[in-house]
Order: structure tokens, then C-alpha cells, then sequence
């Protein structure tokens, strides 16, 4: 990469291997394709290929989201957090937060380069098929729309576990430090350092973190982290891994790779057929009534 | 009485931010909350502390930052959702802006969940909106001059994220990348981090040159101003100034954009010095082809 970016890695990367349970029995492979004969490599192959394409990618997205997102939970959770004494209230909306955090940070961030990833190693398992390239390609185009969510849904559960597991290290030295010297104090903790004399002098009663406990609505704010943003969607057709991908699609979930394909490899694929457009409609939105009150005064540039 | 007036009007508007700031936190409450705030946000002078250290508020202005990423791609962004997330940009670049508070927010990576905005290609109103915004947050950041954000920004995708928005961004969105690129170029930092390698110095060079080029049908004199300026402080590193001798574009040599530089002396200073360093009338180095040529990779 031109302009390589690392960023703030402090913590201890261990090899990941994601975990892609039986990924093949989630694959979709779409109805369109048993007309054309192509069903059945798609089938052996797409499950690989996803396999494949997400072990390409999935280290280094992991990786930054969970970085980022372990910081900004650990800063943000310790400042709200700090005069509250009981640690595991203060764990459990770490928990939420880094998971909520990094598994969107990978979402977002996974999307485009795992297109890319499952097209390309579609297109390498299929390429000695002898398929005419532009029905290949409508077809790898296909699949990989198809199936994107899938993998999009897998990276983000891996940054989800592997965020959880890394605020447990980071804010675990924190705690039991807290905890040692409440129990050596015999009181409440608070951490007087975070609010040093006067910067909370301008932070009026009902605003401030407090010893004791949080009122609900305070707590609610972490809660919130839970409904978003993928998690639960349920006007789109996002994945889930634990809710049954396969039969959302109407195509039957197939076994995976071990499928002995009887089918022949048809050469003399009709190339007139109509074969709908593939490709996801990218027009843009209408647009009515924008408010433009981003005016050019406002920007502040010199 | 004067002042005791003036007073109580100060109280009373500190008290409707700061019970704003309060049903920040409040899911029911946010979107009008957040409208207000950005509206007010001017007002108010103390406004990021509050909003820093008050417990939930950035967590949830956060929550309204990843909400919004499911409509990225494909680009679904409405209007009513851009102008929503764009007040909590309007409240976190005060939080950026703001000396108390500039290096925990930094420190807390917050710039980083605007970088998916930044990234995003599609030119409808809600999508150039929010670029614009969340350029205005990096803006405020860089515009105090300080080497520890300038470095924290460095080793981030801050610079081809700039890149993608002079080249395909509004006039205004354009103005405020470049600005951010000239300033990470005149920390010193910055300038050696983009004339390390051929590679990045052509990045830059090249955009910058398509952005002069587009200028010629679509005049801007605030963003020629910032443009000359990146090229200026480019000519201070050795290697970019002999590339540019013969990378600038040749309509910043002519009377092209005369009549924007007769408005504004400061540019036309800057565009005459630039001339001037990378002048024929220097010493030409000794090795062959200079500029670059020697670290390229044949």
C-alpha cells in the first residue's frame, strides 16, 4: 500500500485463524445458474472460494478494527466509569461497546476488499472450465453479490470475539489495580486522576459521572451499542450466522466441498440467453430537501 | 443592571445546552438534541468539555456515527439521515476544535470512524454532505498547527482519503482537503513523509496538477490560493522541488489565472516564490535526471 497506515497497534497480535463454521452450508448459490449448467461448479466452488477470500483479508481488518475500537472503549469507558465501583458493571459496557465498535469498523471496512476477494478467487477455481468469459463473469458477479453479506457477517463476528477478548487484557490491569486498592482503602474508588482539579469544575451535577451506581439512563447509553448497526437489521437481508442463512434465499443449502459433481462441463453454453443484469443498482438516492445550511462561511478555513 | 442582565441571559442559555447535552444520551430525545446543539454550538464556548466529560455523550454521538454505516454501500445515505449524523460531526468537530479537549479525542481514535465517510464515492447531496462534514472535523484538527496531531494523522490513510476528495469532491469539499493536506505539508513531518518516496510525491503531484487543470473551467480563487501554497511548500524539500520543474502544471507559469492572483496578493506572493525555487536560474544538481528519478523503481 502507497500509503502504509499503522494504526495504533499496542497490543499483542496472536495468529488468528477465523472461524468459518461449515460456511458451506450458508453459501447461496443462486437458481439462475442451474439453467445454465454452471450450478453444480459453483456449488464445489464457492464455498473454497469464500473460504479463501476471507482468510485474504480477514487478518489485517481484523486487526485495525479491533485496535481502533479497543482504544476508543478503553478512553471513553474509563473516563464515564470512573467513579463507579462495582468493575464488572464497568466490563460488561466495555464488552459492549468494543464489540459494537469493532464489529462495525470491520463491516464497513471488509466490504469492498472482500468483493473483490471472492470475485477473484471465483474466477481462478473456474477459469479451466471452458465457460464463454462473459457468462463467467455475470455469473462470479452473481455469486459474489450473492454471498457478500455472508462474509461481510463472518469478519465481523471475528473482530466482535477478538475485541472482546483484547478489552478483557486492556482494561483488565486497569481494574484489578482499582479493585486492589479499594479493598487496601476500605472505600469507594474513584479514579482522581482522571478529573484532575477543575476539569470537571465546568461539568454541571447532572451530567457528571458519579460514585455509586449510574442512573438507568445513564446506563442505557451503553446498553444502546447492542442494537447497532447490523446486529439487527430486520428490513435487510443481512446475515446472520446463527439464524439459518440458507433458507432466507430460497436456494436449499448445499453440502460443501466434498460433493462429487456428476455434472459435465458444457462447452456449448447458449450465449443468447437472457441472462439479467447482475449488478446491484447503484443510482443514487432522490434527493428533496437536503437542508443546505453547510455553508461555505461555516467551515472556518483560512 | 446592564450586567446583571447580561448574566442571567448567560445562565439561562447554559442551562438549555447544558439539558441538551443531557438528552444527547436519550435515543427519544438525540435527534432534536443534536439539531439544536450543532445550531448553538457557536454560542457557546465551552460547549466540547461538556460534551467530553459529561458521561454517555461521546458514546452516543459514536453510536450515530456507526448507525451510518449499513447505508454506505450501497449508497443509501437519505437526506434526513445526513443532515442527522452530519450535527453530531458539527458537535465532534467542536470537541476537535477545542484545546481541552483536541488531544483526548485524538486519542480516543474518534477520527477514525469518519474515514468510511471519507471513503465513499457517491456524488449525490447526502453523501457530498457528509464528506464536506467530516472533512470539517480533520480540518479543525489540523488547523492549530500541532506536530502531535499532524503525526497521529500520518499514521492513518489520512493523505489518499484527502487525495480521493480533491479529486472527485465538491469545490468546497476540494477547498477543505487541500487545506489539510497543505497543512500536514507545512509540519515538517508531513513534508517528509510525503516526499519519502517518488510514489507519494507523484500521488499528491498528480492530483494537485488535475485539480489546476479543472480550475481553468471552474474558477476558484480559495482553492488555487491552497493549492499554490501545497506546491510552494513542496519546492522546500529538495527532490520535490527539481520534480517540479517539470511537473507544474504549466497554466501556474502563464496568465492563466491572472485575474485570481489580482485579487489576492498573499497568492500571488506565494506563486511568485514558488517560480522563484524552482527557477532556471538555480544551480542545476549534478546528478542526471535529480528530482526523483534516482529513487524510482525502473
Amino acid at each position: 500500500m502507497l500509503f502504509l497506515s499503522i494504526t495504533g497497534c499496542c497490543f499483542l497480535w496472536l495468529q488468528m485463524q477465523p472461524q468459518i463454521p461449515n460456511i458451506g452450508t450458508h453459501v447461496i448459490i443462486n437458481q439462475k445458474l442451474s439453467g445454465f449448467g454452471l450450478q453444480m461448479h459453483f456449488q464445489r466452488a464457492v464455498p473454497i472460494a469464500m473460504d479463501r477470500a476471507i482468510k485474504e483479508i480477514v487478518t489485517s481488518i481484523v486487526q485495525r478494527s479491533v485496535s481502533i475500537a479497543t482504544q476508543t472503549t478503553k478512553e471513553l469507558v474509563l473516563k464515564d466509569y470512573a467513579m463507579e465501583s462495582d468493575e464488572t458493571r464497568i466490563l460488561n459496557a466495555a464488552h459492549l461497546m468494543v464489540a459494537s465498535l469493532a464489529g462495525s469498523l470491520a463491516h464497513v471496512t471488509c466490504k469492498e476488499p472482500l468483493r473483490a476477494s471472492i470475485s477473484g478467487q471465483l474466477r481462478t477455481s473456474l477459469q479451466n472450465l471452458n465457460i464463454a468469459n462473459e457468462i463467467l463473469e455475470q455469473a462470479v458477479q452473481l455469486v459474489t453479490n450473492d454471498n457478500l453479506d455472508l462474509g461481510c457477517a463472518v469478519i465481523e463476528q471475528a473482530a466482535t470475539d477478538k475485541a472482546i477478548s483484547t478489552i478483557d487484557t486492556e482494561i483488565g490491569q486497569q481494574l484489578s489495580l482499582r479493585r486492589k486498592h479499594r479493598e487496601g482503602m476500605g472505600s469507594t474508588f474513584f479514579d482522581a486522576n482522571l478529573y484532575p482539579q477543575g476539569s470537571m469544575g465546568g461539568v454541571p451535577e447532572p451530567l457528571r459521572p458519579k460514585p455509586g451506581q449510574l442512573s438507568l439512563s445513564q446506563q442505557r447509553v451503553y446498553e444502546d451499542f447492542v442494537r447497532l448497526p447490523w446486529q439487527n437489521q430486520s428490513s435487510q437481508s443481512s446475515h446472520s450466522m446463527s439464524a439459518g442463512v440458507a433458507a432466507q434465499s430460497g436456494n436449499t443449502g448445499l453440502p460443501s466441498t466434498n460433493g462429487s459433481v456428476s455434472g459435465q462441463v458444457n462447452p456449448g453454453y447458449p450465449v443468447s440467453t437472457g441472462y439479467e443484469g447482475v449488478s446491484r443498482p447503484l443510482e443514487d438516492i432522490t434527493e428533496s430537501n437536503l437542508a443546505p445550511h453547510f455553508s461555505a462561511s461555516s467551515i472556518h478555513i483560512r | 443592571f446592564g450586567a446583571s442582565s447580561v448574566s442571567a441571559t448567560k445562565d439561562r442559555r447554559m442551562a438549555s445546552v447544558e439539558h441538551l447535552v443531557l438528552e444527547l444520551s436519550n435515543p427519544d430525545l438525540r435527534e432534536n438534541a443534536l439539531h439544536e446543539l450543532s445550531k448553538k454550538r457557536e454560542l457557546f464556548q465551552d460547549l466540547a468539555p461538556l460534551l467530553w466529560n459529561s458521561f454517555g455523550t461521546m458514546a452516543a454521538l459514536l453510536q450515530e456515527i456507526v448507525s451510518i454505516y449499513p447505508v454506505i454501500s450501497p449508497p443509501n445515505l437519505t437526506p434526513a439521515q445526513s443532515n442527522r449524523v452530519c450535527n453530531a460531526l458539527a458537535l465532534l468537530q467542536c470537541v476537535a476544535s477545542h484545546l481541552d479537549t483536541r488531544m483526548q479525542f485524538l486519542n480516543a481514535h474518534i477520527p477514525l470512524y469518519l474515514y468510511p465517510f471519507l471513503n465513499t464515492t457517491s456524488k449525490s447531496r447526502p453523501f457530498e454532505y457528509l464528506r464536506l462534514t467530516s472533512l470539517g472535523v480533520i480540518g479543525a484538527l489540523v488547523k492549530v498547527d500541532d506536530t502531535e496531531v499532524i503525526s497521529f494523522l500520518l499514521s492513518t490513510e489520512i493523505i489518499p482519503l484527502c487525495l480521493r476528495s480533491m479529486e472527485m469532491g465538491s469545490e468546497l469539499s476540494k477547498t477543505v482537503a487541500t487545506f489539510i493536506v497543505q497543512k500536514i505539508l507545512l509540519d515538517e513531518i508531513g513534508l517528509k513523509y510525503i516526499c519519502t518516496t517518488a510514489e507519494r510525491f507523484y500521488a499528491v503531484g498528480r492530483v494537485l496538477g488535475n485539480m489546476v487543470a479543472t480550475l481553468v473551467e471552474q474558477p476558484s480563487c480559495r482553492l488555487l490560493k491552497h493549492i499554490i501554497r501545497c506546491y510552494l511548500r513542496l519546492s522546500d524539500n529538495q527532490s520535490a522541488c527539481e520534480a517540479l520543474r517539470t511537473c507544474l502544471p504549466d497554466m501556474l507559469r502563464d496568465a492563466t489565472f491572472s485575474s485570481c492572483l489580482r485579487e489576492d496578493p498573499t497568492a500571488r506572493r506565494w506563486l511568485q516564490q514558488l517560480l522563484h525555487n524552482i527557477g532556471v536560474n538555480r544551480v542545476p544538481t549534478l546528478q542526471g535526471g535529480g528530482g526523483f528519478d534516482h529513487m524510482m523503481v525502473s
